[in-house]
This record gives structure tokens, sequence and C-alpha cells, in this order.
């Protein structure tokens, strides 16, 4: 099963996973991207991760994994082959969850 | 706040050029800006060493760099305001179309490296398929 993860700073990761059911929260980033809550299918591992996705890199401290089921929406352009997001409020409950902590 | 994306997506058509050879002019393009810009491999992370250097048959992504230190400041403290715009991220996995990233595309610095690339790809199809562009 394909796994989506979902990287933060020590702040956002504690609220997120405080919860239950973690919640991600859609908001507008950047430049002209739709508003939404941001995913990606790329590990810790990967080369120069926070370039790819665009952040800094203590946007890279915690993780939450999960099970991807296929209903985020790439981004444009070829980014999108790595980069997913939720328009609204995107809700992943106990049953997908796969783990979470720092990278 | 749970923001995971950054910079700017600029999706650039290749017109029947293909990926590779418009990955190529991209480069090419933006050398004529930044003489001292310096590649390296989205897959690896390798450097490379000069335009020569890079094998286009295997890179999908490059990351070029204004210069030299561009490329240490980015190493060593990721994206940060002191370094915007000093990195451009080029992803090419569709035949149809070059992704170019950036900061800010309507920077003063930026702006015309993006002309410059879509103009360059736009100039070399027209050269190639002139009789297909105008039929």
């Amino acid at each position: 099963m394909a796994q989506i993860y979902h990287y933060t700073n020590r702040s956002s990761f504690n609220v997120i996973h405080s919860q239950q059911t973690w919640t991600f929260l859609a908001s507008r980033p950047p430049g002209e991207h739709p508003m939404g809550a941001y995913f990606t299918n790329l590990d810790q591992d990967t080369p120069r991760l926070a370039r790819k996705l665009g952040i800094p890199g203590e946007k890279l401290e915690f993780v939450l994994c999960f099970a991807d089921v296929h209903d985020l929406r790439p981004l444009r352009g070829d980014r999108g082959r790595f980069i997913f997001y939720s328009p609204v409020d995107y809700g992943v409950e106990p049953a997908r969850q796969i783990g979470a902590g720092p990278t | 706040m749970t923001l995971m994306l950054g910079r700017q997506d600029i999706v650039v058509q290749t017109h029947g050029l293909g990926r590779l050879p418009a990955l190529d002019i991209c480069a090419r393009a933006i050398l004529l800006h930044w003489r001292g810009a310096v590649f390296q491999s989205g897959a690896t992370a390798q450097v490379y060493v000069g335009y020569g250097a890079i094998p286009w048959g295997r890179e999908h992504e490059i990351f070029v760099y204004r210069d030299r230190d561009a490329l240490d400041n980015w190493e060593e403290f990721e994206a940060h305001a002191g370094n915007a715009n000093t990195m451009i991220y080029l992803l090419a996995y569709d035949e149809t179309q070059v992704t170019v990233v950036v900061d800010d595309a309507t920077a003063r610095e930026m702006a015309p490296l993006i002309l410059a690339m879509q103009r360059s790809i736009w100039n070399m199809s027209t050269q190639l398929y002139p009789l297909e562009k105008a039929a």
C-alpha cells in the first residue's frame, strides 16, 4: 500500500498528532497554488527533499505517515508526481495512520 | 498551520520538442543569464561542474544555482529569505512540458529568465517544425 507523508515543524506536529483523527488544515500556500492541505509521497531519505517541496529545512523536523487511498489531487505540473493536496481540511482516521515522529 | 508547499510552478509547453531537448534548452537559456550557474542532479544530488558534465539522458530533474556561492548557501541553510531567486528547479517527466519552479516568477531577476526559457523553446520548435506549425 502506498504511503503518504506530511512534514512539518514541532508545533504543528504536536497539534495534529494529539488528535485521534489527524486533521490537516487547508491553507493558502504562496504563489498561485490552490488552497489546500499538502502532502507528498517522498520519504525522508529523498535527496534534497526540502528543496523539492520548496519549504525551509525546519519544516522537515517531524513527519506523519499514513496509507494512501488515492483521494488527493496532484499539483499541476511535474511536481504533481510527488506533491498532492486536498482542497479542504483533510482527516486521517486511526485505521490509516502508519507512524509519526521526528525525521 | 500545516503548510507543506512553497515556491511557484511554471509549466512550459515543449511544443513538440520533447522533454530532454526542452530541458537542455532551458539550461542553456539560464546560462545566458547566470554565467556561473552550477547544476545539481535532482535524483542523486550530484553536482555537475559545467554544463557539459550533465548526463542529459539520465536526468529528469535538475537544480540550477546562480553560482557556486548560491549552491553552498542552499546546501548549508536550505530555503530562506536571503537566498530567494538564486535557484531554479527544472523538472521534465512529460514529453509535452517542462516545469520551472522558482521563488517568485515576477521578481526582477527571475522574470527575464523564465521568458528566455519560454522563447528559446518556442524558437527552437518553430525552426524544427515550421511546416507543421504553419499547417
